[in-house]
């Protein structure tokens, strides 16, 4: 087991799962390169409102200037937003009224993030980073793919992760790989327009 | 059950509220947080009756002895050393609250002798003053108002004297197992003979079974003034003392007894990884947490391990209404108390997040 994981800077990104917390490890430090902040993996969603809680029981959450949580909008965004503010709220922390705008209350100012977007009413990570790519020309190759699987008799009830792994299978570098490390070798494009809400968020921590 | 509490003016604590104990509550922070003076606090709080109820918590620190002027014995205890400040112990017990004061009176009148002096020598001088002493004045009072006044002092001998203005001893018992020394053998040989003679003995032979499970038999020796536990093990003709077979055993016969003994009460446990293999601990989890069901007592526990902890979330997943974790932080000499449930530890350690 790895040494447990403290709290070691003043402005925290709260993220979904180890994949969501490693894209946001390195589109982070795409976006704001002074990387002064910690990206922490909260786990799933159940366990969102215990790890603010934890948080605000350490003897270093009074330093903490900024959190900002990230999690996917799944089948409902607005189902999703509801859900983190139930917890911001639980854990007695300052809870944002929309998503992508940050609130304060005394020193501590909150946000949070829905994948895969502010315009969309469900998706994640997985819709976001192939958003990022969506002019490369694999994708075609990719979607003639999953037709044909599907047309073979597939049920491809994930189709997020199966056109993404599809994607990322189809490129000499990121075969194979999970999102997260994807995202270390820069397989998304950190400079699409889809990611500026997002940018927008980290830069104003 | 111990539940709420409110410490001030007692060694490290200007002023700690602990809130929510359960009935297995671990107890972790930094070093020198505070984490065995809230354990030592709470068991003076308990530990009404005996006249070394001090000095015995400063064997278990390693202290051999002390002096016997005021400064030496009981200003450690103290805030910052300060006696000037009465130390107060709040608790709730079973729905009920209690308090303990202790404070330094340096004009202690000492009751006189009891023996009567003979016929001739009955003459009482008119300018005579009482002899003043010091002592350490101690009252508990109950929300029924019940009260026990009692003073530790020195009597005209130099010996630590206790008397008692009115008693009202707690039912709570309690046992403390430090985590530097070892209980006294003959503390543990008197405490297995009593279950032995009430026919319980397999109770600890069952208990001591989880790190090593060759165990047979347990008996009491004496040899000459002295008395200790001996087990045997399978494959050996001869039985070895307990204290012979490593630290964790001692500790967990002691633990047991303990639990046995303190029906209604509390068991403190300094450090309870000590000696113990880490593989044995969720094992040991689960039988304490049957334990003090069976036995209707607390524990109370420090521990600095992850491991120990992620044993305790493992051992007592079918109690976590029972399970407390209070994590003591120092911020600007203010040591405070933060809580989690079983529930918050079990997202910790899936997220590997730092508790300790």
């Amino acid at each position: 087991m790895s040494e447990p994981e403290k709290i070691d800077h003043k402005k925290l990104i709260l993220a979904e799962g180890r994949d969501a917390e490693l894209f946001l490890v390195w589109a982070g430090r795409h976006f704001r390169p002074e990387i002064d902040f910690q990206v922490m993996d909260f786990g799933g969603i159940k366990e969102l409102t215990n790890f603010l809680k934890l948080l605000a029981n350490d003897e270093s959450y009074d330093n903490v200037e900024t959190i900002v949580v990230a999690r996917d909008a799944e089948t409902d965004a607005e189902a999703a937003i509801k859900s983190v503010q139930h917890s911001m709220n639980e854990a007695k922390i300052p809870v944002p009224e929309k998503p992508f705008e940050y609130t304060q209350e005394s020193s501590l100012k909150t946000a949070f993030m829905i994948f895969p977007g502010p315009e969309y009413t469900s998706g994640r990570l997985e819709d976001l980073c192939l958003l990022t790519v969506e002019n490369d020309p694999l994708l075609e190759c990719v979607d003639d793919y999953l037709e044909c699987a599907k047309a073979k008799g597939e049920r491809l009830s994930r189709i997020h992760k199966s056109k993404l792994h599809c994607f990322l299978a189809g490129k000499k570098d990121y075969a194979g790989l999970p999102i997260g490390l994807a995202s270390r070798k820069k397989a998304w494009d950190f400079d699409h327009p889809s990611l500026e809400p997002f940018k927008r968020i980290i830069r104003e921590m | 059950m111990i539940t709420d509490v409110l410490i001030r003016n007692f060694k490290c604590f200007k002023s700690l509220t602990v809130p929510e104990l359960g009935r297995i509550t671990l107890i972790g922070g930094r070093n020198n947080v505070g984490k065995t003076a809230l354990l030592e606090a709470l068991f003076l709080f308990l530990d009404r009756a005996r006249i070394d109820r001090i000095l015995r918590q400063y064997g278990w620190r390693g202290i051999e002895g002390v002096i016997s002027t005021p400064e030496a014995m009981w200003a450690p205890i103290f805030y910052d050393y300060d006696m000037k400040h009465e130390i107060i112990i709040s608790t709730t017990i079973d729905g009920k609250p209690e308090t303990a004061k202790f404070s330094y009176n340096p004009q202690f009148v000492p009751p006189a002798p009891t023996t009567t002096p003979p016929l001739e020598e009955r003459q009482i001088s008119t300018d005579e003053k009482p002899i003043t002493s010091f002592s350490l004045d101690i009252e508990y009072c109950n929300n029924e108002n019940k009260k026990q006044i009692s003073h530790l002092f020195i009597n005209p001998q130099g010996q630590l004297a206790l008397h008692i203005d009115y008693a009202h001893f707690s039912g709570h018992s309690s046992h403390f197992l430090p985590s530097k020394k070892h209980i006294a053998s003959k503390q543990t040989a008197d405490e297995f003979s009593k279950l032995a003679q009430e026919g319980r003995e397999n109770e600890a032979i069952d208990f001591l079974r989880i790190i090593e499970p060759r165990f047979e038999t347990l008996k009491v020796i004496t040899e000459g003034p002295r008395s200790s536990v001996h087990g045997k093990l399978e494959g050996f003709s001869h039985s070895f003392p307990i204290h012979f077979m490593g630290e964790g055993m001692e500790k967990l016969l002691n633990l047991l007894v303990g639990m046995v003994y303190s029906e209604g009460g509390c068991v403190f446990v300094d450090e309870m990884e000590n000696g113990i293999h880490y593989s044995a601990l969720p094992a040991i989890w689960k039988a304490i947490g049957q334990a003090v069901c069976k036995y209707d007592c607390q524990i109370i526990t420090t521990t600095h391990s992850y491991e120990c902890l992620q044993a305790a979330h493992e051992g007592l997943s079918e109690m976590p209404e029972d399970f407390r974790y209070i994590r003591l932080h120092r911020k600007d000499n203010e040591i405070s108390a933060k809580l989690s449930n079983y529930d918050m530890i079990g997202t910790a350690l899936k997220t590997n997040l730092e508790v300790r």
